[in-house]
């Protein structure tokens, strides 16, 4: 009987919890630890179903296939779990951690800052530490200022980090099983309100290579770049700008760190305007800086300002009204688009 | 085995009711959901349907006033028809009733006189898969067939499912039906928990009759089992009803029969997929190697040539494994062999029983 390998509509969350099963089986150093990833604290043995599967359900099941001794979960102690998950990985395991809000790194920052990030660089690259930690960012899910924040910033300022952020259901099973698969730490970001969107997923093993770019859509009039939900504002805000006349291009930048550069430049170079969208706070964010890339690097191709869509400098909002004018969405990139276009050049 | 229409309990207080009119005659073919007869009582009148398609006969004449439960005919199934599930009271009665065992309900079928041959369906399916069986072949005998736990119209539990809790229902479904014992006829994860039955309580084991089934699956199946369990769980029935289908019927069969396979993939889309989910896991899981030299019973392996989710290859181990166990093999025959080649599995169940 052969293993399903056909490309099948699946969610977020199933194309996540298939790259982890994939590569549980294939390698028996990975295991997985979190709050509530098996079952919580109630259950005592296998025999009882899992409570949850991680609190959106991601890693259901997987205690099932691979027993407790790989899928473990741990105490309500991010400096406990992330310290054991870049200890084990520091000797010889290949720990998947899941850090449940982004906003936990609070908690645990040292072994991030100081220690996972670090070890292979001190120890002259005799020290390698393959852990993937998976935690969610965004808002929009009405979840409060401390469980809706959007750190990618935060983890790509820490060199030693990689940092990725799939839009779509293939991508973050491709993207996850590289992360899996990579020898340094990864900061797998997954959106809060992203879980169920569905998208056609290939069967069996699929990879996407950490620090590539994709081009989400072809166009040639300006260049909208986003990662993660920003990147599907962007595509939804492209579709508007088409029927208005503005072929746009919408780069899925996929991964925060390493930046892949040079798609973003080959795309200006081709259109001259770039519109970036950002869910993070800006002051020295990912668009800030993206904006300072092309600056440097292409600012003689640009017809016009580099325009930016982000989060204001404040905390996310708790009142749903609050939160929804906070965020990005396609209409604000159609209005920005629109000044981009608008002025001379 | 033939589905009986009985008169059904309309309310609380009826104890009897009348049959006022037969809308088919004896020997009519009917097809399930066709209105065959009307009941009255002195508060109200009702049409009672077919539950399957096939051929009926008429037990009790028009006029007759009878007791609650009393069988007013008899369907005998066309070949391969699927009993349609039914809708309130007209599950009560003797034919199929819900029992209290081991702490849930458990929907039960019970028909004639003699030692007990308990029939235990597979994973995803139900008493239902009997239905083709020709009773006729089982005279001198008590059938009893039920629906698993999560499964037909027993009930859902929570958590996670095990042979243990589904041996201990078996065990308690005896109990209360007053069987010492019994023997066993199980298919595919029914098999199992016969096995699993017979050697921990061999008292209560006449015989094992192990269709369709292995003592535990080879890996590669076992991950295409946890990843049906995942499809089921993020994406209900509807992801795997069409896997399930192709492990348990052979192509020629399918082909053959769209109608069969049709009416099993509503039933299928039909279950409780948090059940099946926990059932699918428990399947992929079991090992039941170690208990296969304790059992002392006489046994048989049925198998079908064609079956690609418990291949030929696997029956043979286990009947190696089983002392004095006896190997056939269908030809012509996939996983849900009693479903797809009755007359021999009857005559095979018939003469070992």
């Amino acid at each position: 009987m052969a293993v399903a390998t056909a490309a099948r509509t699946i969610t977020i969350a199933e194309a996540l919890n298939e790259s982890i099963r994939l590569e549980m089986r294939a390698d028996p150093k990975i295991v997985i630890m979190g709050e509530d990833i098996a079952g919580g604290a109630q259950v005592e043995h296998l025999e009882d179903d899992e409570a949850w599967g991680g609190v959106m359900g991601v890693t259901k099941g997987l205690v099932h296939e691979f027993g407790r001794e790989r899928v473990l979960d741990t105490p309500i102690s991010e400096a406990a779990f992330i310290g054991a998950a870049v200890g084990a990985a520091a000797t010889g395991l290949r720990p998947i951690a899941e850090l449940m809000f982004c906003g936990f790194l609070g908690s645990c920052l040292d072994s991030l800052l100081n220690q996972g990030s670090k070890l292979r660089y001190m120890f002259g690259g005799k020290a390698t530490v393959p852990v993937t930690i998976r935690t969610m960012i965004g808002g929009g899910f009405r979840a409060a200022a401390q469980h809706a924040q959007t750190l990618y910033p935060m983890f790509a300022n820490i060199p030693g980090l990689k940092v990725v952020a799939p839009s779509n259901a293939a991508d973050a099973k491709g993207l996850l099983t590289a992360s899996i698969r990579d020898d340094d730490p990864v900061i797998f970001c997954e959106h809060i309100t992203m879980y169920t969107l569905k998208g056609e997923v290939p069967g069996g093993e699929h990879i996407v290579p950490i620090g590539k770019a994709a081009v989400a859509r072809p166009g040639s009039d300006v260049t909208l770049l986003g990662v993660s939900l920003t990147a599907v504002h962007a595509l939804n805000a492209a579709e508007t700008l088409a029927k208005e006349g503005i072929d746009a291009e919408v780069i899925d930048l996929r991964t925060v760190s390493p930046l892949d550069e040079e798609t973003i430049l080959e795309s200006v170079k081709k259109t001259g305007r770039l519109v970036i969208v950002d869910e993070a706070n800006p002051l020295c964010g990912l668009a800030s800086h993206i904006a300072g890339v092309v600056a440097s690097r292409g600012f003689h191709w640009l017809r016009a300002p580099v325009g930016m869509v982000t989060a204001p400098h404040s905390p996310v909002p708790f009142s749903p009204v609050l939160e929804d004018a906070y965020l990005p969405n396609p209409q604000k990139v159609v209005s920005a688009v629109k000044e981009t276009c608008s002025k001379a050049s | 085995m033939p589905i009986d229409v009985i008169m059904p309990k309309m309310g609380m207080g009826m104890s009897e009711g009348k049959l006022s009119r037969w809308q088919v005659k004896d020997g009519d073919s009917v097809e399930a959901g066709q209105v065959v007869l009307e009941v009255e009582t002195d508060k109200a009148t009702a049409e009672m349907t077919a539950d399957v398609d096939g051929v009926i006969s008429v037990v009790v004449a028009e006029g007759e006033v009878v007791d609650v439960g009393t069988v007013l005919g008899r369907i005998e199934p066309a070949e391969g028809a699927v009993v349609k599930p039914r809708a309130g009271g007209a599950a009560e009665g003797p034919s199929a009733e819900i029992l209290q065992a081991n702490g849930i309900a458990l929907n039960v079928q019970q028909t004639g006189e003699g030692p007990a041959v308990v029939f235990i369906h597979g994973l995803s399916s139900s008493m239902e898969l009997w239905t083709g069986l020709d009773q006729a072949g089982f005279q001198g005998r008590t059938l009893i067939s039920y629906d698993l736990r999560g499964h037909g119209r027993s009930e859902q539990t929570p958590g996670a499912h095990t042979l243990r809790k589904h041996t201990a229902d078996l065990v308690a479904l005896l109990e209360t039906l007053r069987v010492e014992q019994a023997s066993l006829v199980g298919h595919s994860l029914g098999a199992m928990i016969a096995v699993e039955l017979a050697a921990s309580r061999p008292e209560s084991v006449r015989s094992l009759s192990l269709l369709s089934t292995t003592a535990a699956f080879p890996q590669e199946t076992r991950n295409t089992l946890f990843e049906l369990a995942s499809a089921a769980t993020f994406g209900g029935m509807e992801g795997i009803a069409d896997t399930l289908i192709e492990l348990t019927f052979r192509p020629a069969f399918r082909d053959a029969n769209p109608k069969v396979v049709e009416a099993i993939r509503r039933s299928i889309l039909s279950s409780d997929a948090a059940s099946i989910v926990a059932a699918t896991r428990m399947v992929a899981k079991a090992d039941l190697r170690s208990r296969l030299g304790s059992l002392q019973c006489p046994t048989q392996v049925l198998v079908g040539s064609e079956d690609s989710l418990t291949p030929p290859d696997l029956s043979r181990q286990l009947a190696e494994a089983i002392e004095g166990a006896q190997l056939h093999e269908l030809p012509d025959c996939g996983h849900a062999a009693p479903v797809e080649q009755p007359a021999p599995v009857t005559r095979l169940l018939a003469e070992f029983v």
